[in-house]
């Protein structure tokens, strides 16, 4: 089971990608671990990010990996591997001074872990399609949560977060995949980033609460 | 509906953040209590109406959305440290948690919050009766007062007494005092509500204790002494 945050459309653009060889860990055809990415500056960033988010959410993925083939982000709830496009990640990244956007969006894959941990995606199972949406925005909540805690260490724009959660919205509001109209996204961050708390099942606690206001439920 | 409720939700958030500006004396305090109320919540009916300008304007003060770092923004980043207002559904969701966890402490500020500032008639989408906005912009010394409301007689008065007071300090979201053998600490969020549970007091209470409710007015609760009073002044 994927839990993911890829474009549909730009899924096309990494069809061109070359893949590298697989790694343990790294199961796909066009994946490798973090660890073997040749940029010291990137590695090194990734690498560092995967141990913060690890302890922030308390948990460990059993691989962290690069994809040249995939265009956007997933995490892979099976194999509990967190899984991110070359160039979708370079492509967020960049121009130089957006790093902090894409490690938001790893944080977001990394909360839809932390719900699988805890039990949260069962709701996914359910038949109400609402229930995706709140999944969304309460995975943004908690990426919020977590990129607040980082704001600690690191000079954070949160601006340039919420307007790339704003982007990442979508107006499908009758399908089963909505995942939350813009502003909802922008708000369900922007609440997380200045939700100040001790750990992590207290922020997620929160967040249910916050995201309960999307009417999950009508 | 909801932008008539906005707006009187808003139009007395600008009174009583006036009248609080008054008490405090700082206009641009006031000034700033309406800044900071005019983000949207999750919970607005309208809130798929706003664009990303509307949004960076209302949320982070900025008609830019990329112009602004964290860093620069001392005012939405405080606010934090008090936490958000929450709404009486969210502090409803909140208190059922705590009933079903009791380890979970934050919810006890919550079920008590509920019970008396979110009863009949105070829609889920609506912050707690009582609140006002721009208490967590709120920084530096202030008088606190605090007692619990039965008389005890014997050693109990001497644990349990009527009327404490001193220095409580203020920084942008969190309060500390120390009364009563205990140092407590807590926060404020932006509508001005105090929170401290067992959590905060050192050393630890052994009984539940939290203060919970508007700062001007809230109430203090502890497992042994039973209900009482807290409240913050100008000094």
């Amino acid at each position: 089971m994927r839990c993911c945050w890829t474009y549909v459309a730009g899924a096309l653009l990494g069809l061109g990608a070359m893949g590298a060889p697989a790694h343990a860990g790294c199961t796909g055809a066009y994946q490798y671990p973090v660890a073997d990415i040749e940029s010291d500056i990137m590695r090194s960033i990734l690498v560092s990010t995967q141990s913060d988010i690890q302890e922030f959410f308390n948990f460990r993925f059993d691989a962290f990996c690069m994809d040249s083939e995939e265009y956007g982000a997933y995490y892979d709830v099976q194999e509990n591997t967190l899984v991110v496009g070359v160039e979708f990640f370079l492509d967020v990244a960049n121009p130089p001074g957006n790093i902090n956007r894409a490690i938001a969006i790893l944080a977001h894959e990394a909360a839809h872990a932390f719900q699988a941990k805890h039990g949260l995606l069962n709701m996914l199972v359910e038949t109400n399609p609402h229930r995706v949406k709140c999944i969304e925005l309460h995975a943004d909540f908690l990426s919020g949560g977590y990129m607040g805690w980082r704001s600690e260490k690191y000079d954070i724009d949160v601006s340039k977060m919420t307007e790339m959660f704003y982007g990442f919205g979508d107006q499908y509001t009758d399908q089963d995949t909505h995942h939350g109209l813009g502003p909802e996204r922008f708000i369900s961050f922007r609440q997380g980033f200045l939700t100040k708390v001790d750990d992590e099942i207290t922020l997620s606690s929160v967040g249910i609460a916050y995201v309960s206001q999307a009417k999950c439920d009508d | 509906m909801f932008h008539k409720q906005n707006a009187m939700i808003r139009a007395g958030f600008v009174v009583l953040g006036l009248a609080v500006g008054a008490v405090f004396g700082s206009s641009a305090q006031a000034q700033q209590f309406k800044m900071n109320i005019g983000c949207p919540t999750l919970g607005s009916e309208d809130l798929g109406k706003y664009t990303i300008d509307q949004l960076n304007e209302a949320c982070h003060n900025s008609s830019s959305g990329s112009s602004s770092s964290s860093s620069s923004q001392p005012v939405q980043v405080a606010s934090a440290e008090g936490g958000a207002a929450l709404s009486c559904g969210q502090h409803k969701a909140l208190a059922a948690f705590a009933r079903m966890n009791p380890g979970f402490v934050e919810g006890e500020t919550s079920q008590a919050i509920v019970s008396k500032y979110c009863g009949d008639g105070v829609p889920d989408n609506s912050v707690p009766q009582g609140s006002q906005a721009g208490g967590d912009l709120l920084s530096g010394v202030f008088r606190f007062e605090r007692g619990y409301h039965t008389q005890y007689s014997g050693a109990k008065r001497s644990i349990c007494q009527p009327y404490y007071s001193g220095d409580a300090y203020l920084e942008r979201g969190k309060i500390t005092f120390t009364s009563g053998g205990h140092t407590w600490r807590g926060t404020i969020s932006q509508n001005s509500f105090v929170s401290i549970t067992r959590d905060g007091v050192t050393p630890r209470p052994k009984n539940p204790t939290s203060i919970s409710g508007p700062m001007l007015e809230a109430e203090l609760y502890n497992g042994y002494c039973g209900y009482g009073f807290f409240r913050l002044s100008a000094k």
